[in-house]
């Protein structure tokens, strides 16, 4: 891989950034701040606090005394330096909480992302070499239906199969409570509960990038150098597998990169189904009790999120097809 | 401490499991020391592990068993010792004078003493947890190293005055560690520092909260256990499957789906109770906006009434987890209920009939006149409330526009906009009517942004005076008739009144003993809870 | 249009299989929703019969009751007008700010077109139904709301394919004989440019009709729907506690959702083939 171009690929990449963040916060914190019910609105009458000069004391400790756009100029300064704010709701710092409940976040999306893509691409390279056969209109007729089939009720429908009446798997969670063994026993745990949440997730994407693959497969094989390839006496095999694919992946991978944000929103859904313990049940908690901070801090690193995965991506290209001029 | 040696189950008065109370016919054996217990509760984790001014029933849970308070209400809500031992009260009941419990030490190694009681109530109780009840407050001063003396302006019944001190907001603060920084934002609230009989000793944020035994604890056999776990599973089905593999062993407070209890119930292996929630009777309420002229007729409020079935709401909506509810004073309150009250049978035709003779008659379109019905959403099932009474005002002629907002909107436009007709609430109330039922009707209690108080607007100086004669009365058998004034007046005016009261239940494995020990037992320190090997 | 390159068009959508297919099914979708009100007339969500009652258990009831006695029929049938005027509106909604967006930036080009994408590309950072749920819940549940949300993050395709159209028509001979005839700005996009550009962008609305219907499913799922109407996303979440005993409570409005969805993807993918000859042979 030539090093100027990444260089200068993630150099402009990071200025575009800031411009973008900064929208993203401003957007956001309108947004949340149009909302009937502040959080103290919350926290006084949870706590039956009544008293005028108790509430104005917290309205000092919280800021909401200064205008709003001061407010909004302290958020992006300090979001700057990393700090998110403090939850109310948590009683710690935002960035904190978030961190705490990432993990579960990102080992959701990355397996249901990468259960996507093998079972996807898989598929539409069997239905693309095996065009008009039996197998390329099951992958068709699978890719259409999943496509429409909402993950949340998939996700539903699978725990009534496979946890409710088989008793395969766990309704949810990420870990048996109690359960005591080695690291490899508590991985197989953990691995166990992935299962369903993950195929509720990527089964979706899964359709998108057989439907993808296939086509772009069959792109692929009318292009030049593929015929000079097999001109060459290459045997079929060969060139479908070295040539093909890896230049069939293109789409695929921007697919990806473009996804990413959905793929999250996505994962937000399907946590609150099986009771897993990242980001979307965070954020549910923070919506209903008004946590303004904490709905920022996950949106502005959800779009981070997005950002550094396209990121990846163009790095990906680089690698994929030098030929392309990233930009 | 009384541990109870006969234990009560009553379930679902009205569901299929039988109203019939059936006690267990195990043999009394002695606590097991050791063991750890996994607890859970039916609600999410808690904010912080103690929110001094409150913060709902999650951080109570918790804070309850590190933090305790000066006496303990027991069922027949008289009350016993807990790090007070003694109590005197002058003939005029305007002075209290406490005598504290000695060698007591806080989790720190320091000692318990009248300082941190002074504390405690002039700078926590008063202005912070509970400044309703200690509204009459003229001042609290140390006369010994363990005793304490309290002076009031006005006299204060000793009900009122013990439920203060064993309510919620009644908790013992440490004064070495709160002393001079603010209460509230106080880091020590997620390091708690108590008397109580469980030390805190680790939070996995979005898991469990951890707690492990106090070896100094001033009663020495407690706690029987060594670990007491609180894990937090955030959907009721989850809970189930956790209940029944038996990795938690404890649920309090409506842990699980009520098709999901009965399942359980059903299998012989569990304890399910609705006992320990005597002092927190939930009750689901219709209030309407009296600022509507509409509903500033006592007819209309009471008609709407009649058009409700209140059997239904807590047959299926609740599963038969609650009964149809009598008047504001709930009937597990033995102290303050009497159940002669006004009641409004289901009878739509009566409804549509005194709907007639206010003035509202169905227009040419069918219609009497367009209300706004707002179901509070901090409940879900307050949502299918929210369907069942649209279509009962429906059926009498009313329009109805139902919005189910979250819980921040919902408090904004009951409490602060007063923006609804109708508003389909709850309320949990202990078993002193004063201040926590009666805020909900007299002109006093009409302060806007303040949740949980007056938001219909209603004021009426027959209802204030009996209120103000309810306060400061000190006779017991006095104050118990004057309550049931008090009810009746609700139950004629109708402002706000409960739908439903709410069956709270406990689901415990047969392996814990001493569970559901008191009225409300959610907020009880759990030094007695032992496992069964 | 020559009529018969029209008629060419027709013909070739009406051989796509998959396109007659999701015709004939949004067809019945389209006519379940008409005909509601009809066959179950008053509100859907009246209860009207006992708790939980099995699909077939109950002749009055072909799909049975759900926790509250309420006809799982009659609220899918009413649950079909929701969808369907929630996917229609949301999808016009973004349509409209989307072509406003892209035919802006792509006639005027410079820094008008640099803002304009970098306003879309702030929207397509931000997680799409997480940014929805924040929308409904601040603005309050109700249909009207959850089409301006829905509408609010879907807007960003259109918008990126009607500039493309726009930068590749407004050097075209027939734009500059416009502007030297005098013709304003205005006339020139949504009089001359605008007729040219829109066919694929219709193709990608009737696509981002299947989004919306699936958002909405979402939303509802979660419990910020409108409380006053039936909606399949709402019945199945309601459904979700009643898993181990009457899942069908679920099931049946959530096929309701993929056989629409399914439908109007297929139809978007015929009038791809249509207009996208290019393609057709695939």
């Amino acid at each position: 891989m030539p090093e100027r171009p990444v260089l200068r690929l993630l150099r402009r990449r990071l200025l575009q950034l800031i411009p973008l963040l900064i929208g993203v916060v401003v957007v956001n914190f309108c947004l949340i701040h149009a909302a009937p019910g502040s959080f103290l609105d919350v926290m006084t009458s949870d706590n039956q606090v009544t008293d005028p000069a108790l509430i104005a004391r917290l309205r000092t400790t919280y800021g909401l005394d200064d205008p709003l756009w001061l407010q909004l100029l302290k958020y992006i300064a300090a979001v700057a330096h990393l700090d998110l704010g403090f939850s109310y709701r948590q009683n710690m710092p935002v960035f904190d909480a978030i961190l705490a409940h990432l993990p579960a976040t990102l080992i959701l999306m990355l397996s249901g992302l990468g259960l996507a893509v093998l079972v996807g691409v898989t598929a539409g390279i069997i239905a693309a070499v095996k065009i008009d056969t039996i197998w390329d209109s099951i992958v068709s007729v699978l890719a259409v239906v999943f496509f429409a089939t909402p993950s949340f009720w998939l996700g539903i429908m699978l725990t009534v199969l496979f946890a409710v009446k088989l008793r395969w798997l766990p309704v949810g969670d990420m870990t048996t409570l109690g359960a005591d063994g080695g690291t490899l026993a508590q991985l197989l745990d953990v691995l166990r509960h992935l299962v369903l949440p993950a195929l509720s997730l990527g089964l979706f994407y899964a359709a998108i990038y057989a439907r993808v693959m296939r086509s772009s497969m069959l792109e692929v094989f009318r292009l030049d150098f593929v015929r000079t390839a097999r001109a060459k006496g290459l045997s079929a095999a060969r060139v479908t597998l070295a040539h093909v694919v890896r230049n069939a992946l293109l789409p695929v991978v921007t697919m990806l990169g473009l996804q990413m944000g959905t793929v999250l929103a996505g994962s937000v859904v399907i946590e609150t189904v099986f009771a897993w313990p990242g980001i979307g049940t965070l954020l549910f908690d923070a919506v209903s009790t008004r946590d303004y901070p904490m709905v920022l801090g996950i949106m502005v690193l959800g779009s981070l999120m997005v950002v550094a995965a396209n990121l990846a991506i163009d790095l990906c290209y680089l690698w994929l097809d030098p030929r392309i001029e990233v930009g | 401490m009384i541990p109870l040696t006969r234990r009560d189950f009553a379930l679902g008065l009205g569901a299929g499991i039988a109203a019939a109370r059936f006690g267990t016919a195990r043999a009394a054996t002695t606590p097991r020391r050791g063991g750890t217990l996994i607890a859970t509760w039916g609600g999410l984790e808690p904010q912080a592990l103690f929110v001094p001014a409150g913060g709902g029933s999650s951080p109570l849970l918790t804070s309850s068993k590190m933090l305790e308070r000066l006496a303990r209400m027991n069922f027949d809500f008289t009350f016993s010792p807990a790090l007070a031992t003694s109590w005197s009260i002058s003939p005029d009941h305007t002075e209290y004078t406490l005598e504290l419990r000695p060698n007591v030490t806080w989790h720190d190694g320091q000692p318990f003493g009248a300082e941190d009681v002074v504390f405690s109530v002039a700078e926590y109780w008063s202005p912070i947890s509970s400044g309703e009840a200690w509204k009459q407050l003229d001042g609290v001063e140390a006369k010994g190293p363990l005793t304490v003396h309290i002076r009031f302006k006005r006299p204060v019944p000793e009900f009122y005055f013990f439920s203060a001190l064993t309510s919620q907001g009644g908790a013992v603060l440490p004064k070495h560690v709160y002393a001079g920084r603010d209460i509230i934002t106080n880091p020590a609230n997620n390091q708690v520092i108590g008397t109580g009989p469980w030390k805190f000793d680790k939070w996995v944020r979005g898991s469990h909260i951890e707690l492990v035994r106090n070896e100094h604890y001033w009663n020495p056999t407690l706690p029987y256990l060594d670990r007491l776990i609180f894990r937090y599973l955030r959907s009721p089905a989850e809970r189930a499957a956790a209940m029944e593999a038996g990795e938690i062993q404890l649920g309090v407070f409506n842990t699980l789906s009520p098709p999901d209890t009965k399942r359980l119930a059903a299998t012989g292996k569990f304890d399910v109770t609705t006992k320990g929630y005597e002092n927190a009777q939930w009750a689901s309420t219709i209030e309407m906006n009296t600022r509507n002229p509409i509903f500033a007729k006592r007819e209309v409020r009471q008609a709407l009434l009649y058009a409700i079935d209140k059997k239904f709401i807590a047959e299926t909506i609740f599963y038969g987890f609650a009964k149809p509810a009598v008047g504001p004073i709930g009937s597990s309150n033995t102290m303050f209920f009497s159940p002669d009250m006004p009641h409004y049978p289901f009878d739509p035709k009566k409804a549509a009939a005194m709907l007639d003779a206010a003035g509202y008659p169905r227009k040419a379109n069918g219609k009497r006149f367009s209300a706004n019905l707002l179901a509070a959403g901090w409940f879900e099932v307050n949502g299918n409330i929210g369907s069942y009474v649209k279509q009962c005002l429906n059926d009498i002629g009313i329009d109805v526009n139902l919005t189910v907002p979250d819980r921040p909107t919902s408090i904004k436009r009951i409490y602060t906009d007063y923006d609804y007709d109708i508003a389909l609430s709850n309320w949990a109330n202990p078993a002193e009517p004063v201040p926590s039922t009666t805020q909900y009707y007299t002109t006093s209690g009409i302060i806007k942004g303040a949740a949980f108080r007056n938001a219909t607007g209603f004021s009426d100086k027959a209802m204030d005076a009996l209120v103000d004669k309810l306060t400061f009365e000190v006779d017991p058998a006095k104050r118990k008739l004057l309550a049931r004034d008090f009810a009746r007046l609700v139950m004629t005016e109708v402002p706000i009144s409960p739908l439903v009261e709410i069956e709270s239940v406990t689901v415990a494995n047969k392996r814990v003993h001493n569970h559901s020990d008191s009225p409300d037992y959610m907020a009880d320190s759990w030094g007695d809870l032992w496992l069964e090997a | 249009m020559a009529r018969q390159l029209r008629f060419e068009m027709t013909g070739r959508f009406l051989r796509n299989r998959g396109a007659m297919m999701g015709s004939l099914i949004l067809a019945a979708v389209v006519l379940t929703a008409l005909l509601a009100p009809v066959v179950y007339p008053g509100d859907p969500l009246r209860i009207v019969g006992p708790a939980e009652l099995w699909p077939f258990q109950d002749a009055r009831f072909p799909l049975g009751t759900d926790a509250l006695g309420r006809d799982i029929a009659a609220m899918l049938a009413h649950g079909a007008r929701t969808t369907l005027l929630i996917g229609i509106l949301a999808s016009a909604a973004s349509t409209v700010i989307g072509v406003t967006v892209g035919a802006v930036a792509g006639y005027y080009g410079g820094w008008v077109d640099e803002a304009a994408m970098r306003g879309t590309e702030l929207f397509q950072t931000i997680p799409n139904l997480i940014f929805i749920l924040t929308i409904v819940v601040i603005l309050g549940p109700s249909i009207a709301h959850i089409i301006i949300a829905i509408g609010v993050v879907s807007w960003t395709s259109i918008a990126r394919l009607t500039r493309a159209e726009f930068l590749a028509l407004r050097n075209r001979d027939f734009v500059q004989a416009c502007r030297a005839m005098g013709l304003g700005d205005v006339a020139i996009i949504t009089g001359e440019i605008l007729p040219n550009a829109l066919p694929p962008v219709i193709v990608l609305s009737s696509l981002i009709i299947a989004g919306a219907v699936l958002f909405e499913s979402a939303v509802s799922f979660l419990g910020l729907g409108d409380p006053n109407v039936a909606s399949w996303g709402k019945l199945i979440g309601d459904g979700r506690e009643l898993i181990r005993t009457s899942w069908y409570v679920c099931t049946i409005p959530g096929l309701a959702i993929v056989v629409t969805v399914l439908s109007l993807n297929l139809i978007g993918d015929g009038l791809n083939d249509v207009l996208n000859p290019r393609l057709r042979d695939r």
